[in-house]
């Protein structure tokens, strides 16, 4: 390679500009065009199809659609016919999309890493199982949550080897929160909650709103806040050591001393029934509580809990207990929420057994543990790994992969994961696109996976697998007895089936009365083992539990499309409570920390990658995780004190060390961290599950295994000692700033200054330039004349106070937007292509934090600031509203990036790739960019541009119901937070937003007239000014002299 | 004097120089770029302009690249698989457009036909005693519906990606496919472009088509001025 100086370039850069665009012309002249042979009867070339099916990136199940373009899905969406996520979907539910793309996966069966035909891999895992029978030896089954008619099988399968499934969700808790179940109401199953009514929501390390759950809650909380529905401001209140992706929404946060949030949930209890004169069964269980000895040994004021019992006395409430958030006993923290429920009457109500999450075959570490031992002794002769990665996910003492290697692994993996032993063999089961299934996630929603696109490797689904393998190990016999059919009950509804009587009334509209049960003449078999394939089990079980359960009306054949079409079939069950059956006072001792080391360590989940399981999707790495802003890799949270301590500047690097191993990490600073703990994030550091999973470390390699008495994992054990390491942080947040640092770009007013006047005195427009009153009223404050919008001004409202921060609305972007995926030494020069930031504003910290998140994409100005500015007229307001960028317009200037106050625009500063089968993915609507050319957010104009052309048809304009949720950010926001419609439309919801008391323009000073309004979120503090960063109340009037625009990126 | 003749004249010392000029900046014209990686592939980032395709390959040269891509009219031909008359089809035998182009009212893609469309009447139709071409064409069409394989046509009418084009607005808002596609029915024995299918040529329409008037009424002057955006067409 010569290298040219440059002032050789310059002199040769005249000539060539002109050759380039002349002589060396790179435009392939032919392209041809192949037409279908045979033409598929639902697709037509350039019009996309839409199919229902599942999500399978967590137990939750939620109801997608998936579109296919000429035979690939491109994107998914939620799928509004389903009851749980109700059209919207998560960042998890988007990053589905990546796993079938993914440039890693098994292109075929393999065994000992040498790729085989199906017949040869099947034939190994028949002699596996034959050699296991006959050597007396165990058949074992490791694997995330499965359940429906995919779950009977596996459970008929196993049962025939005299096994059963284990399914294993590490991070959810909800092991603990059965054993809790059963404890306290004799029930084995685990509750619903319902967020949407309660007043007061008492979290104990549950992350709700991001991954613990179903994304109902998330809306569920965003309606229990809004005023407008329930004529009330729900408070949220968070007792854990930290504050997480969903405790920095939280009103109140009560920072217990790490393992005694089971002794707060008690004292709270005894407060409450105090307070409530609470009488009923589980009144002896909280009268001898000490509460003095929990305030002693938490460090929560009892005032602050004589506070929270009186709100959760006064008013309906819920108390949520948690998974991997959680840092003491995960079992003794569940009972003790559940009596919390019980003396606050919310069990029945708030706490309910109606539509409960389907858990009955999930085990927790205890089982998986016991499991290990089990395949270390060498008794299990054949183990089914589907999803699960115990190697990466268990704590090191127990030697996970040693013990792996003693037994024949069969794993279900599209994907390599740190568990594949070198002689595993592989059967691709082909992603959740490909492939058939269903669920039954909680109970009565049965959602059905249908098989959206032809696989693109060779794969087969997990039930097929499994009928061959019960065939050729002579285990395909017929179902032996009749099916244990439900209470048929009418078609709309489904009576409790639970033996035990609701201890309260149903509050659910849903819940219609019971009819009176049809009599069956005939009741469907179920399959049996001697099935013919998959989809002959699929459709008999679904005959057999399914049909009946929806009253047996019309014929299965009709029942079976009707349910494809809809995603599944879904029946509401009433919601009931149950009688406390728990008689002796639960013991529930602070749990302690082994180890030396002066910090407790606790784990938190990432809210994209989870527990690990989503670390090859590279959208799950390169959107910033919402709290720390961090991208690609592992960081270590500690008190910016702490860090002050240690002499930390922002790119050094932390060793956490306890008894286990030390990692050394890139370390955020987070004020809502108690001093005396650190905080490691799980998902990153890989050894072997693809290119993209090797960034970070595995935080769970530090920690000390423990089961609590219930069986689940215990996940903060050990203490751990933090020093400066000496690598350097190698990490860099995607944000700059913690806060706004008083510039007035986010507003919170408080739930008191609400409905008094025109606007909450917190939210000031063009506070920052005093304009003289009689220039306003000759409306003199414009130069220019207002845009002409004749027939749309398309436009966003985003409620603030329903943002949670989970990041589904940036990465419903990428995937609708082909966004490049640049990597970590691009995101860290400052050239993130996400079109959406999620700005983060810690405003205040302490007990009542004001933490305030703002999705910031390009505000549409009708005076845009970047428009002025382009010499080549590549971006300009257009008759909708909208600010048009025409990319092959654009010479790279920069200078509407530069003039942009909201830093919206992005630069491409290369020509970013798609790696091989990445490239299937993008969306053959939106154009890919270049090097050299600036792209922002379109308001989705690909989508709005579909919509026109529908209606046009009739000529009609789009009506309000086709734009709400039209652009993707507004179509996946779980909590609903995001409006789009057209302005001009006065009876339209956006418009109705825009003349909200909350709205307001971000720099609505600066005279943009942005096209996006916020609306300003509400907190429970007594001031009454917000909208200056931190500095409680008192000086937005002024004015002040907060000069210069917000810059806290790149 | 088309334009693309004076475009050669101005081109050929130009592409020249611009050799020349690689010459002396060494063998290779792209600098490597260190941002790229294994993980995350970056496109190569030039410092000269890329070495032109064009004339890099023998077979190739201005002539076909004129004939491929820009020309317009009967000396434009592209050869294609299978010599497709649509003289023959829509003129003679009076063959609906949309009776082969079946998404044209329906999707932006008008639509090439599948080889099952073709069969529907040539499984009925003799191939004895045709001429010798014909034999041959209808030979390959039935080996290429015989093996399942999709016919590889040539783009005629190739418009670049960052285009939004829909042929559904187009028939729906009444205007015959032969105002871009010439008369194929009278002389197309292979098709070729009588459009110059650029900016200006697309704007000319977007701006003066009779149509708009026709359609819209007291509502033309604003619809043409929806046309005239430039996110009408670029995506």
């Amino acid at each position: 390679m010569t290298t040219v100086n440059r002032r050789d370039f310059l002199k040769v850069a005249g000539v060539t500009a002109a050759a380039g665009a002349v002589a060396c012309d790179p435009r392939v002249p032919t392209e041809k065009v192949l037409p279908y042979v045979v033409q598929p009867e639902q697709i037509v070339p350039g019009v996309p199809t839409f199919f229902a099916t599942q999500c399978n990136e967590c137990s939750a199940n939620c109801g997608i659609v998936a579109r296919n373009r000429e035979g690939r899905v491109v994107k998914l969406e939620g799928n509004p016919q389903h009851p749980g996520n109700q059209g919207r979907t998560c960042a998890m539910g988007q990053q589905g999309l990546q796993a079938t793309y993914s440039p890693d996966r098994f292109n075929g069966p393999m065994v000992a890493g040498a790729e085989k035909s199906w017949d040869e891999a099947l034939s190994a895992v028949t002699e596996a199982l034959k050699a296991a029978q006959a050597g007396g030896k165990k058949v074992a089954w490791l694997g995330h949550a499965r359940s429906g008619a995919t779950g009977a099988l596996i459970s008929t399968f196993l049962a025939a080897f005299g096994a059963k499934p284990f399914y294993w969700e590490p991070l959810s808790g909800a092991v603990a929160l059965r054993a809790a179940t059963r404890e306290v109401f004799g029930l084995d199953k685990v509750p619903a909650f319902d967020l949407a009514s309660a007043h007061t929501i008492v979290s104990f390390g549950a992350e709700f709103l991001s991954t613990w759950g179903g994304i109902d809650l998330a809306r569920a909380w965003g309606d229990s806040r809004d005023p407008a529905l329930g004529g009330f401001v729900s408070r949220t209140v968070s007792v854990e050591p930290r504050l997480g992706n969903t405790s920095v929404n939280t009103d109140l946060h009560l920072a217990a001393k790490p393992g005694t949030e089971a002794l707060v949930a008690m004292a709270l209890a005894r407060l409450v029934a105090e307070k409530r004169s609470y009488s009923g069964a589980a009144a002896g269980l909280v009268a001898g509580v000490d509460v003095a000895a929990a305030v002693a040994a938490s460090g929560v004021s009892q005032a602050r809990l004589e506070e929270v019992a009186g709100w959760m006395a006064a008013n309906p409430s819920v108390a949520l207990p948690g998974g991997v958030h959680t840092s003491g006993d995960l079992t003794n923290l569940a009972v003790a929420t559940l009596i919390l429920n019980e003396v606050a009457g919310s069990v029945g109500s708030t706490l309910h057994f109606g539509n409960a999450p389907t858990v009955q075959d999930w085990v927790g570490y205890q089982d998986v543990a016991t499991l290990i031992t089990d395949l270390a002794a060498g008794n299990v002769g054949v183990l089914f790994l589907d999803g699960s990665d115990p190697v990466y996910n268990l704590p090191p003492e127990l030697k996970a992969a040693e013990a792996l290697a003693k037994t024949t692994l069969v794993a279900f993996a599209n994907e390599s994961n740190d568990s594949l032993t070198p002689s595993a063999i592989v059967l691709p089961p082909g992603t959740t696109l490909e492939a058939w299934g269903d669920a039954e996630a909680r109970r009565h929603w049965h959602t059905l996976q249908q098989a959206t696109m032809m696989p693109l490797k060779s794969s087969r689904q997990v039930g097929d697998v499994l009928l061959q393998l019960a065939k050729s190990s002579g285990k395909a016999v017929a179902a032996p007895v009749a099916p244990p059919v439900e209470t048929a009950p009418a078609s709309d509804s489904i009576p409790a089936a639970d033996s035990v009587p609701a201890a309260a009334p149903a509050t659910d509209a849903a819940a219609a009365p019971v009819e009176a049960v049809p009599v069956a003449p005939v009741l469907p078999a179920l399959p049996g083992l001697d099935a013919a394939d998959f989809a002959t089990w699929l459709k008999g079980w679904w005959k057999a539990m399914v049909w009946t359960k929806a009253g047996m009306v019309g014929t299965f054949d009709t029942f079976w499309v009707q349910s494809l079409q809809m995603g599944g079939w879904f029946g509401p069950e009433a919601r009931s409570g149950a009688p406390v059956v728990l008689t002796a006072a639960p013991s529930v001792a602070a749990s302690e920390a082994a180890g030396a080391g002066e910090y407790s360590l606790l784990l938190f989940a990432h809210p994209f990658i989870y527990d690990g399981r989503h670390a090859n999707r590279p959208w799950a790495q390169e959107v910033p995780e919402p709290v720390s802003s961090f991208t690609w890799g592992t960081w270590v949270e500690i008190h910016p004190k702490t860090a002050e301590k240690l002499g930390l500047g922002e790119k050094d690097s932390v060793v956490v060390k306890t008894d286990q191993g030390s990692l050394e990490v890139g370390w955020f600073g987070s004020p809502g961290i108690r001093e005396d703990a650190v905080a490691i994030v799980i998902g990153g550091g890989h050894s072997a599950s693809g290119r993209y999973a090797t960034f970070g470390k595995n935080a769970n390699s530090l920690i000390l295994g423990r089961a609590d008495r219930g069986g689940e994992q215990v996940f903060s054990t050990s203490k751990a000692s933090i020093s400066k390491g000496t690598a350097g942080g190698n990490l860099h947040p995607y944000l700059g700033h913690m806060n706004t640092d008083g510039r007035g770009v986010n507003f919170a007013v408080s739930v008191k200054d609400l409905g008094k006047g025109d606007k909450p005195a917190a939210i000031v427009p063009m506070h920052h330039v005093p304009i003289d009153e009689r220039i306003i009223k000759a409306g003199l404050t414009d130069m220019y004349p207002e845009p002409e919008h004749p027939t749309y001004r398309f436009a966003l409202a985003i409620d603030l106070n329903r943002c949670t921060g989970c990041g589904a609305c940036e990465t419903a972007c990428f995937a609708e937007n082909n966004n490049a995926l640049v990597g970590p030494d691009q995101v860290r020069k400052g050239r993130h292509m996400g079109w959406i930031r999620l700005g983060r504003y810690w405003e205040t910290d302490g007990e009542t934090p004001d933490i305030r998140f703002q999705p910031t994409m390009c505000q549409h100005c009708s005076h845009a600031p970047c428009e002025g500015v382009c010499p080549v007229l590549a971006t300009y307001h257009n008759l909708d509203g909208l600010n048009a960028m025409i990319y092959n317009r654009c010479v790279g200037t920069r200078y509407c990036g530069n003039n942009c106050p909201y830093t919206a625009r992005r630069f491409n500063y290369h020509s970013y790739k798609w790696p091989e089968s990445f490239h299937l993915m993008l969306n053959p609507e939106v154009s890919t960019r270049e090097m050299g050319v600036m792209e922002k957010c379109t308001f989705c104009v690909q989508r709005v541009r579909t919509a026109k052309d529908t209606y046009r048809d009739s000529k009609e304009i789009v009506p309000e119901s086709a734009l709400l949720k039209l652009t993707a950010c507004a179509q996946a926001c779980p909590s609903e937070a995001i409006t789009f419609g057209n302005l001009n439309d006065k009876e339209s919801t956006v418009y109705k937003l825009f003349q909200d008391e909350r709205a307001y323009a971000m720099l609505g000073e600066l005279n943009n007239k942005p096209g996006v309004r916020y609306l300003a979120k509400i907190n429970h503090l007594e001031s009454k000014l917000h909208g200056h960063g931190g500095h409680g109340g008192g000086h937005a009037a002024e004015g002040g002299d907060h000069g210069g625009s917000s810059g806290e990126h790149h | 004097m088309a334009h693309w003749k004076r475009a050669l004249l101005f081109a050929a010392p130009i592409a020249c120089a611009a050799t020349a000029i690689a010459a002396v900046a060494g063998s290779g014209h792209a600098v490597e770029n260190p941002g790229d990686n294994e993980l995350f592939p970056l496109g190569q980032k030039y410092l000269l302009p890329p070495p032109s395709p064009i004339l890099a390959d023998p077979a190739r040269s201005w002539e076909t690249e004129r004939v491929a891509y820009g020309a317009v009219g009967s000396e434009g031909v592209l050869e294609q698989p299978i010599a497709y008359s649509h003289k023959l089809h829509a003129g003679e035998l009076q063959i609906q457009c949309e009776y082969c182009h079946f998404n044209a009212r329906r999707s932006k893609h008008a639509g090439v036909p599948t080889s099952e469309t073709c069969m529907n009447c040539h499984k009925m139709v003799p191939v004895e005693g045709r001429s010798e071409e014909a034999v041959a064409s209808l030979t390959k069409l039935k080996e290429f519906h015989a093996n399942n394989e999709p016919i590889p046509w040539v783009k005629v009418h190739d418009l670049p990606d960052f285009v939004y084009f829909t042929h559904k607005r187009h028939v729906k808002a009444g205007l015959a496919c032969q105002e871009c596609h010439g008369q194929v029915q009278d002389d197309m024995t292979v098709a070729y472009r009588t459009s110059e299918l650029t900016m200006g040529w697309c704007l000319n329409c977007h701006e003066n088509h009779p149509k708009v008037d026709e359609n819209y009424g007291a509502q033309a002057e604003l619809r043409r001025a929806e046309l005239k955006d430039c996110w009408t067409c670029h995506q």
